[in-house]
Order: C-alpha cells, then structure tokens, then sequence
C-alpha cells in the first residue's frame, strides 16, 4: 500500500501494489542455557535460505463450528476474497479470524458465517488469493500451514551468564 | 494523448487503486517478471511475482532529456549467478509495463510505460548472496544519436557507387566566382 495526501483536499489516495504476505514475530521466553541450544539450532539452520511451515498458533482450528472435510465448490480466482465451499457440515460455522488453509496459503476469514443444511458456506476473507485454486480443493480448517522463512539471516541470541535470553525472530511467508 | 478504455477509467477511480509493473527481458530466454508478490498472467505469459527481491528506477519524465533506467535483483544465490554471469545482455530490448487491476483484483490492461535496451550488468556479491544490476538506456536514445553521414564523395560512392554528383565537391567548396568575367568588359 502507499498513501498520498492531496495538498487541496488533504483526502487520501490509497495505491494497491498488490500480493500481501504473512509476517509472523515469534517471542521465545528466556530459558536454560542447556535448553536454548536446539531452539539455537534450529533458527540458524534456516540461515535465511531455508523455509518452515507453521501453523496460527492463537487458532489452530476455527472458533467457528466448521469440521469435516470442507471442499471449494467453485473455482477461486486468483485475488477473490470470498470462497464458495461446500461440506461444511450442517449449519457449520466459521467465525471472524479463523484460519483457513487453501493450497498452502492462509486466508482469514473475515465475517461470521453460517453454512446451510446442505453444508454450502460462502466465507469472506481478510485477504486474497494469491493464485487460483481449482474446484474441488480441500479448505483445510485443521492447523493450516503457510511457509515461512527467516526475514532477516540474522538469529539474535543471547547467552547471558546462566540462562539464555528471550529470542525475537520475525518470520516472513514464501512460496 | 493517451485513449483509456471504460473498464480502466472505472478502476482507476475505484478506491484503492491496484497496480503493479511487468519487466519483459527478451534476453535469450524471455525473463517476465512483476513487482507484487505473486505470479500474474497477462498475454498468455506468467509473471513470476519479484516483490521484496526487486527494484525498478523511479521512471522519470523531463523535457529535452530522456533517461535510462536501472533494475536491481537482490539474494541470488551463487548457482544461478552463473547463470547471469553467461547472459550476453547488452543490447537485449526490455519493455515495462504498468497494470491497473479492478476492485476484484483482476488485471484491466497494460500500458507501455518504458522501453529500452539493456546496457551494462554489475554483481555485487555480499556474504552467501549477490546482487545484479542492469542498467538500461531508453529506446528514444537512437534519436539523440549522430547520424555520422556527410555530403561527401566518398559516403556518396559508398551509398551509390556510380553516382558522382560529389566528385568535385571539394573544388568547388567556399570558390569565389565572379560572372561575368573581367575579360568579358574589355571587349
């Protein structure tokens, strides 16, 4: 996004530059030295280059009552964000920031909804798909995953005398 | 003047506009690359989305001056500098374009904003990683360019062999000539 304010009016003009990311800062608490070396280990493996999978770990599954098996019953175009799926089960909801999992990609839902007795569901999402993913398609309701990997190669630990310091690591979505 | 269509005068008044840039490199295989994140179709050619990894010049119009223009890729790894390293890029036509997109995020059109020539192609390498830049000069430099070719015999027998219209060009240059004649008045 970029802003611009008009020097007449001083209305905002708002530009879409189009493909949003997942970021995702990860605080790891302070911990024993003979602890923190696997923790250390495994965010230097990553040296930048290399990718994890990761789960939104404030909602591994919807809040909403939406289980079973839910699939697309049309076709989503690439940058829609409103999905057609259908095996919701009946009256299954989805509530207001519940995680989907669509091809590998998240997408939050961004309004309550209700499925019908048929389990058909039309869900609005926060933000858009990024490709277009065929009919058919399993909506992943169960610890989705996404890819991400290190923002910056840069892994700042902290051996202090005796135990290991809180880690900050911020985490940017790839594909 | 530019003619916009009806859809692409509906999105550029929607709010927010979405827009992007393609870079078409017609190199020696043909590089489509965009500035979102993601991967665009356009004219039946994807679009790898380079967003985050790379960077296009400010595109700069000034009267009387016409202006290169510089991309920058960033984090390539050193198999596919190899890569870069082999392409003969100078001279390569390189073609970007701006897309307006709808409030459904689809692409309305493309609109040529810059076309050039690729010019000379640096890397930087820092730590596991390197960055190429390639400079690009506008295709309206041609206009700028002296055409180097003279009234003389010698460009004239090169362009027309049997011609010799120039032959005694240099004779005649800058000869003072005064008709009639001085002898012509003592008669």
């Amino acid at each position: 996004m970029r802003e611009f304010i008009s020097p007449w009016t001083g209305a905002y003009d708002v530009v879409d530059l189009m493909g949003e990311r997942w970021h995702m800062t990860v605080t790891l608490p302070v911990r024993r030295r003979s602890q923190a070396g696997a923790i250390e280990a495994y965010f230097n493996r990553l040296r930048g280059v290399h990718t994890a999978t990761a789960w939104y770990f404030s909602r591994p599954a919807p809040i909403g009552t939406m289980r079973g098996t839910p699939i697309l019953s049309a076709q989503a175009a690439q940058g829609v964000q409103s999905l057609s799926v259908s095996g919701a089960g009946a009256y299954g909801t989805v509530k207001a920031g519940d995680m989907l999992g669509l091809a590998g990609q998240w997408l939050q839902v961004a309004a309550d909804a209700t499925a019908s007795a048929g389990g058909a569901i039309t869900i609005l999402t926060a933000n858009r798909v990024r490709a277009t993913v065929s009919s058919s398609t399993a909506v992943v309701w169960d610890k989705p995953t996404a890819t991400f990997r290190l923002a910056s190669p840069r892994v700042p630990v902290a051996h202090l005398p005796g135990y290991s310091d809180s880690l900050d690591v911020e985490l940017i979505e790839t594909w | 003047m530019r003619t916009l269509t009806a859809p692409i005068i509906a999105a550029l008044a929607a709010r927010p506009v979405g827009i992007a840039q393609l870079v078409t490199m017609y190199l020696t295989s043909t590089v489509y690359l965009n500035t979102t994140a993601w991967s665009l179709s356009w004219n039946s050619n994807t679009y790898l989305g380079a967003a985050n990894v790379g960077r296009i010049d400010v595109i700069e119009d000034a009267p009387g001056e016409i202006k290169g223009l510089s991309f920058q890729l960033n984090g390539v790894g050193s198999a596919n500098l190899a890569l870069a390293l082999a392409e003969p890029v100078q001279g390569k036509r390189v073609v970007v374009e701006t897309v307006v997109f709808n409030a459904s995020s689809v692409v309305v059109d493309a609109m040529v904003e810059w076309e050039g020539r690729l010019d000379v192609m640096t890397i930087q390498e820092e730590g596991g990683s390197a960055t190429i830049t390639v400079t690009a000069e506008h295709i309206g430099i041609d206009l700028l360019r002296p055409t180097n070719s003279l009234y003389s015999n010698a460009e004239q027998q090169r362009l027309h062999a049997a011609d010799h219209f120039c032959e005694y060009i240099i004779d005649q240059a800058e000869q003072p000539l005064i008709w009639p004649a001085a002898s012509f008045w003592r008669k």
